[in-house]
């Protein structure tokens, strides 16, 4: 399929809801126009009830629309050759509880009719990626629920997927696993991956997306580019070590003399998000027990590379891979996969680099990460949530100086 | 196909794990291992055999089929209840694939747990069959639980009697004596003026048909019964020498059951293909003899004890049927005398002592020993009844006798057989008290019987009949389930079987009768009756049971006209259906 042409197109997509007398009751969507391109990680912002899952599950095929139309890869929702490139995970993991997880990946393999040794191969990574190697002979009805939520996702991912569709992805998920699973959307999008999230949790979709659609009652309110969204084009921001009184006073006399309104000075702090993964990976450095979640959020290989392969060709294939995907999702240079081993150390110069107070909430340490990694130069814009803050009702005090 | 094979095989997965399952099949395989201990039926080894099978078979397809609704409605509908069937329906597999793998899940899982049931009954009734069970068996109890029940017979009814001659002869009486108007005015009354006539015909038809098939004390009934078809059935077998005793020219042989199920108590055999008669046969053991020139062939003379030898059972012919009394015997037995005989003019004469209103069986060989003392028994038999009824010297009634000689017993042209057995029943006086009563046998309460096939066989087409219920059961199932919660799904697959289930009886119970009037109201239960009971199977006539309790033989045709009539046409409908429902079905449908 070519660069430019649309994963997921939606014209008009309406959907209405009606009662068991087919009385209309809530039009659940409304003329939705959407155009998900190849290699995009695109977000569908709301508040609850505002359409985003019904929209998802209409391109899907798990619903049909009332009106318009929805085209994924360019046929309907329910063909099986579009339903064999896409991974689904939905609100909430709805798996069969009397499989274990072994099982349960093993059985949605069978689905995409993979070659026993794949699939296999592929289980072992899935588990080991979502940390539940150790639990892999339990029954899912026994996880708690963010572990079903990593299986889920595993589940998601058995056929590496060309479309990921997302719903609320990290709802249930410790802040490890909504980690891992920030890191994994955007490894996913730097191989040309593309991904679908709806959810209402704004920090996530800020990190991870490119673009977003705001959805209302149904209807569109704002679609774009998320940092032509959330520009502030008036304001600057300076970060910098902690600075002495005078030269905090030469600053002062500075922006008064250029004429500059003066706003704002805070001293930045950790994040709890940097304080709850930091103890988390000390205990599992300890190999402490627990019978939840281990120590996962090792990107699968045939995720990061696009092939089972052992780990010996590797290097070559990933490079080979990296050179073949689209370049608005390769807009910075080769990175390391994200994996807590190998990404630990650019975790901590990013955590220092990271304005402390003044990012937005939950945007946690590792965003100027997915800067770096996803977004390119415009993720260097101060980072501000106006449109959205309207439409939300968000918190403004994490608006930047 | 890939998908359909995964979902099939995740299915059986879930019902397996399913703890309700595991209780229920739990449950059944306790129920079928009491039964042989607590069911005694009649006391008789056939007795406690009959009803094992009845019991067993019904229990096993009842309770498959109770658990082939709820696991067949749960499979869909639950997923669509608890969502996991989103993560199924994104995948690349069809809608109809998910409809069908389901249905084949629960359809293998039916003939997994049919064949483990049917082993057990198999065995259980094997177990049954030796006796163990069962303190006092004689060799009659040994016979006829080996050839009514371990068997597999072919049903004959009797050629309907032409009786149109004596229905019209009746009605010209009737004009005659002036009171076929009187007649027509009272079946006017009753049934309207365009009835009437054929009303009154039907009624005397009736009354010619009862008193055809009644008959006085020393009178005979008389049946023909045609495609007795035994050629080629002889049954070979081995058996080992346990005695012999030269002086009575017999010998003790023992032998396996079957071969001691298919013998006829006085009837002929063949050891080392020199015929022999049955003396006795016992527990594992027959006692035959010999004629002189027989004991003395060469292939006899030199057996001694513990020798094998070769044995060959000829086919046999039973009769069955029920007698009523017009007066009720002091002793509630009827005494009769048979007379069987085929076209190539061989016969056998029995007699018999046998309870009014049950049913009885004779078992003749089928080539109906055609021996002159066999014939001569019948003359004299004849002779009795005539001097009795026209007060004749004995030798006048012998010499009458012996010119009525049976139509059927004259010997057929060379090479032509036409397969016909003519049955005659004489009615005897009482053997205690001498009473006399008049004798009715329904034309539907007398056959013949023989054998066509062994058990074993019978019993599996038995099973693939069940398998064919389930079948239908399961689409059924799947149908509710693919638009229905799981109660309401259960509640209308379980209002539409007994629809199934007891078809006959329901088409009858709202039948139309000429002449009664039908209040409007009935009309749409019966219309609803006659159509579903149109398109819905009749499962009744396809349970097994009621074929394998009298060691009736399952034709091959009854087993593919299910399997066209209710698999191939009405099961496949329904799956078609539920791939069509499910297919526009929105599985994320959230009714506000």
């Amino acid at each position: 399929m070519d660069a430019g042409e649309h994963y997921i197109e939606t014209v008009k997509l309406t959907k209405v809801f009606r009662d068991f007398w087919l009385r209309e009751r809530v039009t659940a969507v409304s003329e939705l126009d959407l155009q998900v391109g190849a290699g995009e990680v695109f977000g569908l912002l709301g508040p609850n009830g505002s359409g985003k899952s019904t929209a998802l599950k209409m391109i899907l095929g798990l619903l049909f629309p009332t009106k318009g139309r929805v085209a994924v890869f360019g046929r309907r929702p329910t063909d099986v050759r579009s339903k064999a490139r896409i991974g689904f995970l939905p609100e909430e993991s709805y798996l069969y509880p009397f499989l274990d997880a072994r099982e349960t990946l093993d059985y949605y393999g069978r689905l995409f009719h993979q070659p026993r040794r794949q699939r296999m191969r592929r289980i072992d990574m899935l588990l080991e990626m979502v940390g539940l190697k150790h639990a892999a002979f339990r029954r899912v009805g026994e996880y708690s629920k963010g572990m079903q939520r990593r299986i889920g996702l595993a589940q998601a991912l058995i056929n590496d997927p060309d479309l990921l569709i997302l719903d609320e992805p990290t709802s249930g998920m410790d802040p490890i696993g909504t980690r891992d699973f920030k890191d994994l959307i955007i490894t996913l999008a730097r191989r040309g991956k593309t991904v679908l999230l709806a959810s209402h949790l704004l920090a996530d979709v800020e990190e991870v997306c490119d673009r977003v659609c705001v959805l209302y009652g149904g209807r569109q309110r704002a679609t774009g580019d998320i940092h032509d969204l959330l520009a502030q084009q008036d304001r600057t921001q300076i970060v910098t070590n902690r600075l002495d009184e005078s030269t905090m006073d030469k600053l002062h006399s500075l922006l008064a003399e250029a004429g500059c309104d003066f706003q704002q000075i805070t001293t930045p702090r950790d994040k709890l998000e940097s304080l709850f993964l930091r103890i988390v990976e000390e205990a599992q450095a300890k190999r402490l027990t627990t019978s939840g979640v281990q120590d996962g959020g090792k990107l699968a290989e045939f995720l990061r590379s696009g092939q089972d392969v052992p780990e010996t060709g590797r290097a070559v294939i990933e490079q080979l891979v990296h050179s073949a995907k689209p370049a608005q999702v390769q807009p910075a240079p080769p990175q390391p996969i994200a994996e807590p081993t190998t990404q630990q150390p650019a975790r901590e110069v990013l955590q220092e680099l990271t304005p402390g107070p003044d990012a937005p909430p939950c945007a946690g340490n590792k965003a100027p990460d997915k800067s770096a990694h996803a977004s390119g130069e415009k993720r260097q814009h101060q980072a501000d949530r106006s449109v959205i803050d309207d439409l939300l009702v968000q918190d403004g005090d994490g608006k930047g100086t | 196909m890939g998908g359909l094979w995964s979902i099939s095989r995740q299915t059986i997965i879930q019902c397996l794990r399913t703890r309700a399952v595991v209780v229920f099949l739990l449950l059944l395989a306790v129920m079928l291992a009491a039964m042989p201990f607590a069911l005694t039926g009649d006391g008789t080894l056939a007795g406690r055999a009959r009803t094992f099978l009845t019991y067993s078979t019904s229990l096993t397809a009842t309770a498959l089929s109770v658990l082939t609704v709820f696991l067949t409605v749960s499979a869909v509908s639950e997923d669509v209840r608890t969502r996991t069937i989103f993560s199924v329906a994104v995948k690349p597999v069809g809608r109809w694939q998910y409809i069908l793998g389901r249905w084949l899940g629960v359809m293998t899982l039916n003939v997994l747990l049919l064949v483990l049931a049917s082993m057990g009954i198999y065995c259980l009734a094997t177990y049954l069959r030796t006796g163990a069970l069962t303190e006092a068996i004689n060799a009659r109890d040994q016979a006829a639980v080996e050839t009514e029940v371990f068997t597999a017979r072919r049903r004959l009814s009797p050629v309907p009697k032409n009786i149109d001659t004596q229905v019209l002869q009746r009605l010209e009486e009737l004009r005659r004596t002036g009171r076929y108007d009187e007649a027509m005015v009272g079946f006017a009354a009753r049934f309207g003026d365009d009835q009437a006539e054929t009303e009154l015909y039907n009624e005397i038809r009736k009354q010619v048909v009862q008193s055809v098939q009644s008959v006085q004390p020393g009178a005979a009934l008389h049946w023909r019964f045609n495609g007795v078809d035994i050629a080629g059935r002889d049954y070979h077998s081995t058996g080992q020498v346990v005695s012999v005793n030269p002086s009575a020219r017999a010998m003790r042989i023992s032998a396996s059951n079957d071969v001691i199920g298919r013998l006829v108590f006085g009837g002929p055999m063949c050891v080392n293909d020199v015929e022999a008669w049955v003396q006795q046969s016992g527990k594992g053991s027959i006692d035959v003899s010999f004629q002189a020139e027989e004991f003395t062939s060469p292939s006899i003379a030199s057996v001694q004890a513990g020798d094998t030898v070769t044995l060959t059972v000829e086919p046999t012919i039973q009769i069955t049927y029920k007698a009523s009394a017009a007066t009720y015997p002091p002793d509630g037995m009827l005494r009769s005398a048979w007379l069987v005989s085929n076209p190539s003019g061989e016969t056998a004469i029995l007699e018999r002592n046998d309870p009014v209103r049950q049913p009885a069986t004779l078992t003749v060989p089928a080539r109906v020993v055609g021996r002159a003392v066999e014939i001569n028994k019948w003359i004299q038999l004849r002779a009795n009844q005539i001097a009795r009824q026209e007060n004749m010297s004995m030798d006048q009634a012998r010499a009458q006798a012996s010119r009525q000689r049976p139509p059927s017993v004259e010997k057929a042209p060379p090479g032509v057989l036409t397969w016909a057995t003519d049955v005659r029943y004489f009615n005897q006086p009482n053997a205690i008290t001498g009473d006399v009563t008049s004798v009715t046998i329904l034309d539907e309460d007398i056959s013949v019987l023989f054998r066509v096939g062994s058990f074993e066989a019978n019993f599996l087409r038995g099973m693939l009949m069940t398998i064919i219920q389930l079948a239908y059961v399961a689409a059924l199932g799947m149908l509710a389930g693919s638009f229905l919660v799981f109660p309401v799904g259960c509640l209308l697959v379980f209002s539409l079987l007994p629809f199934s289930m007891f078809r006959q009886y329901l088409t009858e119970s709202v039948a139309t009768y000429p002449g009664v009037d039908m209040q409007w109201y009935i009309w749409p239960g019966r219309v609803l009756v006659h159509n579903l009971s149109t398109l819905l199977p009749d499962l009744e006539a396809m349970s097994p049971g009621r074929w394998l309790v009298d060691g009736m033989n399952i034709p091959w045709w009854s087993v593919a006209a299910a399997a066209i009539g209710t698999f191939a046409m009405r099961t496949m409908l329904i799956m078609l259906f539920t791939c069509l429902i499910f297919r526009s079905r929105e599985l994320a449908r959230v009714q506000v």
